[in-house]
């Protein structure tokens, strides 16, 4: 029923939903790190070099200082859509070359803890929800409760406490690079990986136990078991298609906890993603990377969660396209 | 049946939190200031329930006393938030057209952020301090107030007995707050337990990364910050605190999921 022109329709209709929301959620770090103390000028031009009253001015001019806010802050998105975040008030350099390099330790992490998640998460739900009310539901239901109340950082700290100091079998923290060496890069990433992880393995595991417990309730899927289909196959073709369609969306929201997580994970254990930058921006006070770490952040997760949606209308033929633009 | 138990002792372990906080003096058996270099790293005894910090103080009276900027804050900032949001909503939920609009679109801006990289870029500008949480934890969680109140404003002024009230000539005013309000408050009440929780994991997760309450005052989230540097050698330095908060953050979500059941069987 729903032609190319449909769908099409939709993507263009969720893209262009993403810009308004870009342009706020740019707008509000704009004026976070403007409420900062320190002066912008100064920002603009970083510590190095000398600076006249001439070059002052010129970039009080070329950031509309003298402008209403508003137009200032066209200014500076002006300078964000070409690249420029500014330089870093420690170092010098570009803060878009600062963000890159540190892109792919963060890229790493929170794939690999997504990964977890889901690997250990579905099939334990799907579990639970055949055993409804059975011994590995309660336990399994339990304990994740328990990891949904268990801040990340106190979680990892457990593991540096087992793993590094009981055992002595991983070491602490530090970062390899994967090219560098698979072995320990993969050694390494470990307990980052279980600290970050372990809350959204619980909350999929909820997710996917009580979406497949409502699906396995449904009538096609008693049609299927009266057709004397073997169980297996109708839990895990009929059943679980649905529960992955919904689950996409939910990775995808889910997305900006991990995002977060990020902050305190790498810094506990060292590794060296734009979490970990965040934080050390913080600590120095040096806000243009703030700002810029915080911006590349943001804009991921709204762009990512703008092709979450479009993947699912794609996947999903039966989606009310009018519904899900609001 | 099971579930009334963890209700039972969800509350329990809240009431002794909130006691904590309000009557810590009697409870700390000693001055969580108070220094005693010869007693440092000491393990778990009787005359230190929880044994003592890299200064010799006594970690059981540092968490009675830690919980009192738990408490302030995670209240504290939901307080603001529900406030805010509940004011926010009820205008984007009776004025629907532009101001309904732009009110929705500036929250699904702050929405739009991960929750804990805006508490991150808003303490970033403010102070360390338990009043600079309050703010940041309070501009994290408005927006999911005020999103729930406009959705039940929206179906409840369709309802007969606001269309009534509105045809008697009542204010507008009267019918949010005394006719509207009062029927989404059940979802007010969940939101604001749920959103207690997630403040008190904010709030610890600030104080661990040094962006939150400073030393000497005891927070829980800070106690773990400097227990990492004696991991090694006195694992109930790390223990202590952090259990305290993984128990009040489970409370606090059995509590809430425990309302929730219990509002949605009143319907």
């Amino acid at each position: 029923m729903l032609g190319g022109l449909n769908l099409g329709n939709y993507i263009a209709k969720r893209l262009m939903q993403a810009v308004p929301i870009l342009l706020l959620v740019s707008f509000i770090i704009f004026i976070t790190i403007r409420a900062a103390p320190g002066d912008p000028v100064m920002m603009r031009l970083g510590p190095y070099g000398e600076r006249t009253p001439e070059m002052i001015e010129a970039v009080e001019k070329q950031m509309g200082l003298d402008q209403p806010i508003i137009i200032q802050y066209f200014y500076w998105l002006r300078d964000v859509l070409r690249g420029d975040l500014g330089v870093s008030l420690r170092s010098g350099r570009p803060v878009l070359n600062i963000v890159i390099e540190r892109i792919p330790a963060s890229l790493q992490l929170i794939s690999f803890s997504v990964f977890f998640a889901l690997l250990i998460g579905i099939p334990t739900g799907v579990l639970c929800a055949i055993n409804k009310g059975g011994i590995i539901d309660q336990i399994a239901t339990t304990i994740s409760m328990g990891f949904l109340a268990i801040p990340s950082f106190w979680f990892g700290l457990l593991l540096i406490l087992f793993f590094s100091i009981n055992l002595r079998v991983l070491p602490a923290s530090g970062y390899v690079s994967f090219f560098e060496s698979p072995y320990w890069n993969l050694t390494l990433i470990i307990m980052p990986v279980l600290s970050l992880g372990a809350f959204e393995l619980a909350n999929f595991l909820r997710f996917v136990r009580s979406d497949m417990i409502e699906v396995l309730s449904e009538d096609y899927i008693r049609t299927a078991r009266s057709k004397g289909l073997y169980k297996t196959a109708i839990y895990f073709k009929h059943a679980f298609k649905n529960v992955m369609l919904t689950l996409i969306t939910v990775v995808g929201m889910e997305l900006g906890v991990l995002l977060g997580g990020t902050v305190i994970v790498e810094q506990l254990f060292g590794w060296p993603g734009v979490g970990w930058l965040i934080f050390q921006s913080i600590i120095n006070r040096d806000y243009p990377v703030v700002q810029g770490a915080v911006l590349f952040v943001v804009v991921s997760f709204v762009l990512i969660n703008t092709l979450v949606d479009i993947l699912y209308a794609v996947i999903d033929p039966r989606i009310k396209l009018d519904k899900g633009v609001k | 049946m099971k579930k009334n138990v963890a209700t039972i002792l969800s509350f329990v372990v809240i009431f002794i939190t909130i006691m904590m906080a309000l009557l810590p003096g009697f409870i700390a058996p000693y001055d969580p200031l108070e220094i005693n270099i010869q007693d440092r790293l000491k393990p778990p005894s009787s005359n230190y329930l929880m044994g003592t910090d890299e200064y010799g103080r006594d970690i059981f009276s540092r968490i009675v006393y830690g919980s009192r900027v738990t408490m302030f804050v995670g209240i504290g900032s939901s307080s603001l938030a529900v406030i805010v949001g509940v004011f926010l909503g009820l205008i984007a939920g009776w004025y629907s057209g532009i101001i309904d609009s732009i009110l929705t679109r500036i929250l699904d801006g702050f929405l739009s952020f991960p929750p804990f990289l805006l508490a991150i870029l808003v303490i970033s500008v403010t102070e360390a301090s338990a009043m600079g949480l309050i703010l940041t934890i309070a501009i994290v969680n408005f927006p999911r107030f005020a999103r729930i109140v406009r959705s039940n404003v929206l179906s409840l002024k369709e309802r007969e007995f606001v269309e009534a009230s509105q045809a008697l000539g009542a204010s507008v005013r009267h019918i949010l707050f005394k006719s509207i309000l009062p029927n989404c408050l059940s979802p007010i009440i969940v939101q604001f337990t749920l959103l207690t929780a997630v403040a008190v994991l904010i709030e610890a997760g600030m104080s661990f990364l040094g962006l939150g309450i400073q030393p000497p005052q005891p927070a829980w989230g800070s106690m773990l910050h400097y227990s990492q540097l004696h991991l090694s050698r006195a694992y109930w330095y790390t223990l202590a605190p952090g259990i305290t908060i993984f128990l009040v953050v489970l409370s606090i979500n059995i509590l809430g999921d425990s309302l929730r059941d219990y509002f949605s069987s009143k319907n």
